[in-house]
């Protein structure tokens, strides 16, 4: 099995759960062009009450009590911050700001729960891997696969055929004209919120799962090298998120196998090729692959 | 435009004002506290007649937070013990902790900010903070007893390294992999390891090895934040390493462990001192752990046979009956006696001053931690590591996690090193 | 403005000039080395605020620029081969020299980024700026001949005409009293340099130039029918922030006496955004007070909570003074803007009783690019 298609499998299968990661921050954007930031703290709280709870409720009773949780925390978020500053008359840059206060008070709380442990996640499928094509998956990566699929397709279905997801484009693309439509433009963002912080939790729970060894101290942090991969697909296109994740997997990976290969470049590259990834995506399409150019009208 | 200037004076002024008052005292004076001469000994900074003043920097709340918490707390239950008992050179020692987070910029505000009330550092943690402070420290002849293990600092008078170094660990535990017939002359080693000072110090042990054994390295270099090993175990596996070499976090450890286990490697893991926290055994990784790593590293643990080693474990889980038992805690003990030692030879030279300190530290030879630390500890060679003797100790399920004989082990090949080669 | 105002004004500014300059005979070193760390922030924070509070222009990149100051400085200024075999090169220019060399260094690497910058658009520039931060620190941990890798390199000492801003050159110098070491005498610098970017700073926003920049944040396209070369004028203002960017670099090596890559990493640039957004988007004061509060608050935070019992057993809830900072920061962040979210400086000027903001410079809703 040549070294390439091995790397590049490995690769899909860690860029699925950038995808999962990534899928959250573009549906805030989407909807409410926020650049969320908190979304890294938000996921820390997903895979912390899972790590938590697992003993307790199982790995999916859990799963479901942090995707609650973090719908609602997201959803408040929303609620009480993000739209008291929009009222102060806040624009995108100072609302990307805000949420990064959010997101180092909400991380540095969970930083201190979770302390000096190391807390596994209680993954049912464990270490056990299955071979695709002849290379070894981790199962929890097929899980996360399968869901980020079927996710995606759900959000375009409902991008494109349901009445919310059309009632989100427009509030996204002219918020006033969406308002005389009588498309309630609270709702829509708390719920795009809410959603996210639902995409967090899932992500969350896979991100921490094996072959990581679980949540630490430094999760919220790690969640940011997701942000390439959202912005290379296209900060507003959800399919984005998932070829983004998935070109950020593989890139990671493949700097990663062939570290002895490209040590001319200096070794280590694995935290950098992701944005070089994403600045040679954004020099020939700058809004990302699938984003919608910003149209300027006078 | 006036209002907001005057505005802009209210900001600045009153806070400065306000500081002013608080500021009391006038710095002219430079107040010698203790400097000079208290009774026959010369004292330094830090000294009064009845107490001596150290300072520990360290993370508390970073990433090294696991590890350093339980570190400074044995710190702290070791002189609040010796207190007790008298103190040294008739005074009570005194420790001023600081957190900075791994955050250079805060470490070195702190460390002004304490430095001139200190006769020395009891603790120093994190290689880039220790890499900034080093030009002050040797301004400041301070000492500072590090809690890391790189041979590089080896040559700095001032710095007081407690243990064997990582490419000496490394070494030792190449060496005894060899001596069970798990690696050969002709095999290659896969090492995984952190940028920066503490990856490429181990990185040097494991190359000197196999340079001396006909082997052959497969180097990996990764981020701190590097938590997903895929990759790098499929270039090991590619390689056909037979044993991989890991310089890094516990985390790293786990995951390479198992993807290497899931990948159907079976190979042995050898991992330096800090890549080990008990915390592994309950992760996913758990059995491939126990089946696969030798943790190589000179700090005891903590359930060795050993009377002093016993004694402080028993001591901690009373002082601090809710925390998790791990090889810092023995480490921090150590760490806290070899500075009472130096404090003590000081004392005998009648010299507390900071240049005292480091002279004292390199007259000392022959120090046994209880078997704290593997081996006597030897100041007195300039430029050598104060042991060179290990603990292999594999994961087990038992209180700290790890397992190993009451007997150290030190190679040839990691005597015949050169450190500075 | 009535002459008895001027006067006022005057005194005041007089005051504060004389209250500055006489800090170093009263505080003592951590006093002093934060203050030299604000010091530093705040010409980045003041070259940041050109860039995305007066022209627009996400950045955040200006961890590495700052990056190329302290580094460059260090490297045109050192190569004393006095110490280790494996010491870092340099071209041992008079330190004056390797200053300005670095401004202009940086500013060249902005001028040569800024079509890319060009290119990008909003939040794509932003994010992807973050990349030039993550490929800065790569160079920096492994071109270990020129940055000294992990270990780093020291910062040689300022020096002009013979006087050296260390505790050196001349020894034991001693002014009312007070012994004048390195870092009482690197605040002076430091404080003609912060005087300098903000005279700078001010003027260029006061002037034609300022309100070019600010045309094209408001309006590219009103600015670009009005016959102001947009691209020219966006790239010169990324020259100019990241040179500004070049001389806080150089000021943090000289406050740290030894850099680290660590210092130059992600968050830096974090940091400064808030700064300019704490301190309001736009106001060149604002970035002063932003970078004040930003840098300056956790240190001094940190140094009074030792009177908190930094270890208490174990699960006994015990907070971390680390963590209280942190808890402050993102309070902060959080407070300012939701109460003020344009910064301290409309704070300011709302105490002073102005209703609204009275400095174009400031955004206000009907400024903002409307697509309807």
């Amino acid at each position: 099995m040549s070294q390439f298609f091995e790397l590049l499998i490995s690769g899909l299968s860690l860029g699925c759960i950038y995808a999962l990661i990534a899928m959250g921050f573009v549906v805030v954007f989407k909807a409410t062009n926020v650049v969320n930031f908190a979304h890294a703290s938000i996921l820390m709280l997903g895979a912390y009450l899972v790590a938590r709870l697992h003993e307790q409720l199982g790995f999916f009773g859990a799963l479901g009590v942090a995707i609650l949780a973090c719908a609602l925390s997201a959803a408040l978020i929303d609620l009480v911050l993000v739209r008291a500053l929009r009222r102060q008359g806040g624009d995108q840059d100072t609302l990307a700001i805000l949420t990064i206060g959010i997101n180092v008070l909400l991380g540095t709380e969970l930083s201190r729960r979770v302390g000096t442990d190391l807390l596994p996640t209680g993954a049912p499928w464990g270490s056990e891997v299955t071979h695709v094509l002849g290379v070894t998956v981790p199962q929890t990566r097929i899980a996360a696969a399968v869901i980020a699929i079927a996710l995606m397709v759900v959000f375009w279905l409902a991008f494109t055929r349901s009445g919310w997801g059309v009632a989100m484009r427009s509030a996204a693309s002219d918020p006033e004209a969406a308002a005389l439509m009588g498309i309630p433009l609270g709702r829509v963002a708390y719920g795009a919120w809410a959603i996210a912080g639902a995409l967090a939790a899932i992500g969350g729970a896979f991100f921490t799962s094996f072959p990581a060894a679980g949540v630490n101290n430094a999760t919220g942090l790690l969640a940011l090298t997701a942000i390439p991969a959202a912005v290379l697909g296209g900060l507003d296109s959800t399919g984005g998120a998932v070829v983004g994740g998935l070109t950020i997997g593989v890139a990671t990976t493949m700097a990663a196998g062939y570290q002895d290969q490209i040590a001319f470049l200096g070794r280590g590259l694995s935290e950098v090729v992701p944005y070089i990834a994403l600045l040679l995506v954004l020099l020939w399409r700058p809004s990302g692959i699938f984003g919608s150019r910003e149209v300027s009208r006078v | 435009m006036t209002r907001s200037l005057k505005v802009a004076g209210i900001w600045l002024a009153v806070p400065l004002v306000a500081a002013v008052l608080v500021a009391c005292g006038s710095k002219g004076t430079e107040s010698s506290s203790g400097s000079g001469d208290n009774g026959d000994i010369k004292v330094g900074p830090g000294v009064t007649a009845t107490t001596i003043k150290l300072g520990a920097l360290t993370d508390l709340s970073g990433v090294f937070a696991p590890l350093a918490e339980p570190l400074t707390q044995a710190n702290q239950l070791y002189w609040k013990q010796r207190n007790a008992e008298g103190g040294v050179c008739d005074r009570k020692v005194e420790l001023e902790i600081k957190d900075h987070g791994y955050d250079p910029q805060k470490a070195v505000v702190q460390y002004r900010d304490f430095s001139a009330d200190i006769l020395g550092l009891q603790q120093l943690l994190g290689s880039p903070i220790t890499a900034a402070l080093l030009p002050t420290l040797e301004d400041d002849q301070m000492i500072a007893l590090l809690s890391a293990w790189p041979s590089s600092l080896l040559s700095n008078e001032n710095i007081i390294i407690v243990g064997a170094t990582y490419d000496i660990e490394m070494i030792n535990v190449l060496d005894y992999l060899k001596e069970k017939g798990k690696l050969k002359s002709g095999d290659t080693i896969g090492h995984l390891y952190f940028e920066g000072e503490y990856g490429e110090n181990g990185l040097k042990g494991s190359k000197y090895f196999a340079s001396e054994n006909d082997m052959k390295v497969v180097e990996q270099k990764i981020k701190a934040t590097d938590e997903d090993m895929t990759g790098q175990v499929a270039a090991f596996k590619r390689a056909g390493v037979k044993a991989i070499a890991v310089t890094t976090a516990p985390t790293q450890l786990a995951s390479v462990a198992g993807i290497a286990a899931a990948q159907g490697m079976n190979v042995p893991i050898v991992g330096n001192n800090p890549t080990y926290d008990p915390a592994l055994l309950k992760s996913p990784a758990a059995e491939a752990v126990k089946a696969n790593a030798f943790i190589s590293a000179s700090i005891a643990p903590w359930t060795l046979d050993k009377g002093g080693v016993q004694k402080v474990s028993q001591e901690f889980k009373a002082a601090y009956p809710k925390s998790v038992p791990k090889a810092s805690v023995q480490f921090g003990w150590a760490q806290a006696e070899v500075m009472y030692q130096i404090l003590n030879k000081a004392c005998e030279n009648k010299d507390l001053t900071r240049a005292g300190l480091i002279k004292a530290a390199h007259e000392l030879s022959g120090i046994d931690t209880g078997g704290l630390i593997a081996g006597p500890l030897d100041y007195t060679q300039a430029g050598q590591p104060p042991t060179r003797a290990v603990y292999i100790a594999r994961p087990a399920d038992v209180p700290g996690g790890l397992k190993a004989l009451p007997d150290t082990f030190e190679s040839e090949t990691a005597k015949s090193y050169d450190v500075a080669g | 403005m009535s002459d008895r105002r001027r006067l006022v004004l005057r005194l005041l500014l007089l005051g504060l000039v004389a209250v500055l300059l006489w800090v170093p005979l009263y505080f003592e070193a951590f006093w002093l080395q934060t203050g030299l760390f604000a010091m530093s922030a705040a010409i980045g924070a003041i070259g940041l605020q050109l860039l995305v509070g007066v022209t627009g222009q996400l950045s955040l990149a200006h961890a590495f620029f700052l990056a190329v100051g302290a580094y460059g400085y260090c490297f045109l200024a050192g190569g004393d081969q006095s110490a280790a075999l494996q010491a870092p090169s340099g071209l041992g220019l008079p330190t004056w020299l390797a200053m300005i060399g670095a401004v202009v260094f940086a500013g060249l690497l902005g001028a040569l980024l800024s079509p890319i910058a060009g290119r990008l658009r909003g939040i794509y520039l932003g994010l992807a700026s973050i990349g030039l931060v993550f490929i800065g620190q790569h160079i920096l941990f492994n071109a270990k001949g020129v940055t000294g890798g992990f270990n780093g390199r020291d910062a040689e000492p300022f020096s002009l005409f013979g006087f050296s801003f260390s505790n050196s050159h001349p020894d034991n110098l001693v002014i009312l009293g007070v012994p004048y070491g390195g870092l009482e005498r690197l605040w002076y610098l430091g404080l003609l340099l912060v005087g300098v970017s903000w005279w700078y700073a001010h003027n260029i926003t006061r002037a034609r130039p300022g309100r070019a920049l600010l045309t094209i944040r408001d309006s590219p396209i009103a600015a670009a029918v009005m016959g102001v070369n947009v691209p020219v004028y966006r790239a010169a203002a990324f020259t100019v922030s990241a040179m500004y960017a070049g001389l806080a670099g150089v000021l943090l090596a000289l406050a740290f006496g030894r850099i680290v890559p660590d210092s130059f990493g992600f968050l830096l640039s974090i940091d400064f955004l808030v700064m300019i957004v704490v301190g309001g988007l736009g106001s060149i004061g604002g970035a002063l007070a932003g970078a004040l509060l930003v840098s300056a608050l956790p240190q001094i935070f940190d140094h009074y909570s030792g009177s908190l019992p930094l270890l208490g057993d174990p699960g006994g809830g015990g907070l971390q003074p680390a963590e209280a900072a942190r808890f402050l920061y993102g309070a902060a962040v959080v407070a300012v803007l939701i109460f003020a979210p344009d910064g301290l400086s409309g704070l300011g000027r709302r105490l002073a009783g102005r209703r609204r903001a009275a400095s174009p410079l400031l955004r206000t809703d009907s400024s903002k690019e409307s697509t309807a």
